[in-house]
């Protein structure tokens, strides 16, 4: 019975979403056919060409300087300029749901030995891969605003490599210093929030210089964001791995 | 002042309790005052005001709203979150664990009052979700993760849905401010079936947190099994926000058709909500089931969609959310002193804590709309207001006013009934509780019987939910 509802409603579900498709029209605006998508009535069209604030004008890779946001990638520059305040928030999710982890499973000092031994030449091998794995991981999040990659996958990379030692070596934990590092990069990010407050007289506003598009240093705060939420992240999910080998959580 | 205060400062205090365990509960009771004392100060002053984010004029960037609606429940949000705090705290023996989750709530229940980006809305929606999950593990026996599991499959499919529901509009109206889409809509230039569509997936996306019938299967569950202090923030504060929320994106960016689904599933929630509650053998069940159905009876009206429904709206949530207050804490306060909380351990409360009584009688009364109660003008609003659709409405929200009534006064004739079983202690009787107890119905009692310039504010607040967005919408952006 239960399959047969759930039949019912899936087959519901792909009904109505199936009536929205292809309903643009000109006289008014739907979901259109694919492919025929008109960029520029839309909001992202000035993101694409950084023309928020400023007029429309060209920017060219590796020229252009003082550019809106000034990031050569500019999903970053969604992400991290126009829209800081949505990652400021799925930050603090990420946070929330570490700390809820660590509050369910976290807390022993004893740790789950793993079933099975590693042999030295993974043992060796580890110890060599993790630490370029830290330095892609930090590349990948410094270099946010010009590649892809980001303050996201970088952390992401980082806890990989911390992974990586968790698994060959019983002994290993995350140092305590990770819960210091996760706390106060995300206080950094809202303070640089407060300063945009303060210095410009909007919440995140950036009130660095944005440089050349294309360079290193440039686009203004959203390196400095993104290397805080890549260290962020990286300590966050290093601190949910350690949490997942603790043996806390029979006594909750 | 700049809204944003109100997010920030509890984020940056949350942050600072990762690392420093030993202060947490310290930064919680910071956080709790300056958000208090800012949302007060808010509500000085009128309008709407827009004030962008990251210096991106909208509709582009986010922005954060406030208007005559945000300046009420906003204050009474914060408060009552206050209020919980201090109640939290004056017992001694409060673990610093969940301080930083309590905090974080804080600040995602501003967020969600104050955005007016529905992607924005969805990120807080998440944040305050991933909270309420944590809180209401919080028991003491393993029952409550189970509910608290619950929720969580619950809340995560329902804030998906609702993801879904943005991404279809987005997709159509190409911008994720509340104010642009809202003009689209009122202009005629979005497609009805996206509307309707998009609509509904929000419904049911909001309908989850806003405790609408069929998607309520967490309330009982949680609002039962969980500690008292997560409850009173879970069963007071929460709906401020999201049953407002509710009403803000439904009216702004809804589909006419889709409001008549609102009010059906609205007056169902009453009713089941009223009926169940009133089989209910032990209090914080009742209340749990009483809280569905002052849910329903704030969201159908959202389906009216006149200013006087919604002014009937904003006070039954307040009036909700203050009666619940108390409520919740003198239960909590039976459940820790004598033990249980059914009926019958109740007898002789009232005697032996007279003011503990009289606070619980207050609430009851104004929860279940007795004249004299601020309740009383808050469903009588709401009725008047429901002869705008059709006739059965009004019927069916009386009949189940008048079931509210006979559980409600069962609960208060139990209070004051003679005690006959074996001898008692005596009871303490919690300062905090009784001072916040006695502020909060005199609030009732205040604005049940105050003259009608005072409710000025509430009429001004069912405007702006309205009209506010709307006019922003074509003042600030003008023709997209």
């Amino acid at each position: 019975m239960k399959r047969i509802i759930a039949g019912i409603i899936a087959l519901l579900f792909f009904f109505t979403m199936s009536t929205v498709l292809n309903t643009d029209s000109q006289t008014v605006s739907g979901i259109p056919r694919y492919g025929e998508f008109d960029l520029s009535e839309r909001n992202s069209h000035s993101y694409v060409t950084k023309s928020v604030n400023d007029t429309l004008k060209e920017v060219k890779f590796g020229s252009t300087t003082d550019a809106e946001t000034g990031s050569a990638n500019f999903v970053t520059s969604i992400v991290v300029n126009y829209r800081s305040f949505d990652t400021m928030g799925e930050v603090t999710v990420l946070f929330l749901s570490a700390t809820g982890v660590g509050l369910l499973l976290g807390g022993d000092k004893k740790r789950l030995l793993s079933p099975i031994k590693a042999s030295p030449i993974v043992k060796t091998a580890a110890k060599i891969v993790s630490p370029l794995l830290l330095i892609l991981g930090v590349y990948v999040f410094t270099h946010g605003h010009l590649t892809p990659g980001g303050g996201f996958p970088g952390g992401a990379i980082i806890a990989a490599a911390f992974l990586l030692l968790v698994m060959v070596d019983d002994e290993r934990r995350a140092p305590a210093m990770l819960k210091v590092l996760e706390g106060s990069m995300g206080l950094a990010y809202v303070l640089l929030g407060i300063g945009g407050l303060l210095i410009s007289g909007s919440f995140l506003q950036n009130f660095l210089p944005t440089g050349v598009v294309g360079n290193l240093f440039s686009a203004g705060l959203i390196p400095i964001v993104y290397s805080l939420i890549g260290l962020k992240v990286g300590a966050e999910l290093s601190g949910i791995v350690d949490d997942f080998v603790s043996e806390g959580g029979d006594n909750i | 002042m700049n809204p944003v205060w109100l997010i920030a400062v509890p984020l940056a205090l949350a942050f600072i309790s990762t690392f420093a365990n030993k202060i947490s509960n310290w930064l919680l009771i910071l956080s709790a005052i300056f958000n208090a004392v800012a949302g007060i100060f808010l509500s000085f002053s009128s309008g709407t005001v827009s004030y962008s984010i990251g210096g991106w004029r909208p509709p582009f960037g986010i922005d954060l709203i406030v208007t005559d609606a945000t300046r009420i429940l906003l204050p009474v949000a914060n408060i009552l979150f206050f209020f919980a705090v201090i109640i939290h705290f004056s017992k001694k023996r409060a673990s610093e664990k969940f301080s930083v989750v309590y905090t974080i709530s804080l600040a995602s229940l501003n967020g969600i009052l104050l955005t007016n980006d529905l992607f924005n809305l969805f990120v807080f929606l998440e944040i305050a979700g991933v909270a309420a999950y944590l809180l209401a593990m919080t028991g003491k026996k393993g029952e409550s993760k189970v509910a608290a599991f619950k929720y969580l499959l619950l809340g995560s499919v329902g804030s998906l849905l609702y993801l879904l529901g943005v991404a279809v509009l987005y997709a159509a109206a190409g911008t994720l401010n509340i104010s642009a889409i809202a003009t689209k809509v009122s202009d005629g230039l979005l497609n009805g079936d996206v509307m309707l569509v998009s609509s509904l997936l929000m419904i049911a996306g909001l309908g989850v947190e806003s405790k609408l019938v069929p998607f309520n299967g967490w309330v009982p569950g949680v609002f039962t099994k969980s500690s008292n202090m997560a409850t009173l923030v879970l069963a007071s504060v929460y709906p401020v926000a999201m049953i407002s929320t509710f009403s803000r994106v439904i009216l702004a960016v809804g589909d006419r058709r889709a409001l008549d689904l609102v009010i059906v599933l609205g007056v169902a929630t009453v009713l089941i909500g009223e009926v169940i509650a009133f089989k209910q053998r032990n209090l914080r069940s009742t209340l749990a089931y009483s809280s569905i159905a002052q849910s329903g009876l704030a969201i159908f009206l959202v389906g009216i969609g006149t200013v006087e429904a919604l002014t009937a709206s904003v006070m039954l949530i307040i009036n909700n959310a203050l009666a619940k207050f108390v409520l919740f804490s003198v239960d909590s306060y039976t459940t820790e002193e004598l033990g249980a909380d059914d009926l019958e351990s109740l007898y002789g409360l009232g005697r032996m804590a007279p003011v503990v009584g009289l606070i619980f009688t207050v609430s009851a009364l104004s929860i279940s709309g007795m004249p004299l109660f601020f309740g009383f003008r808050a469903k009588l609003l709401a009725i008047s207001s429901s002869f705008e659709s059709l006739l059965v409405v009004p019927i069916v929200i009386l009949l189940a006013a008048v079931i509210e009534i006979t559980y409600y006064f069962r609960w208060i004739f139990a209070l004051y009934r003679p005690y006959q079983g074996e001898e008692r202690a005596r009871l303490s009787l919690p300062l905090e509780l009784m001072a916040i107890g006695v502020v909060l119905a005199a609030i009732l009692v205040f604005l049940g019987s105050s003259s009608y310039e005072t409710l000025m504010t509430f009429s001004k607040a069912g405007n702006a939910m309205v009209d506010a967005i709307i006019t922003l919408g074509k003042n600030l952006i003008g023709g997209v």
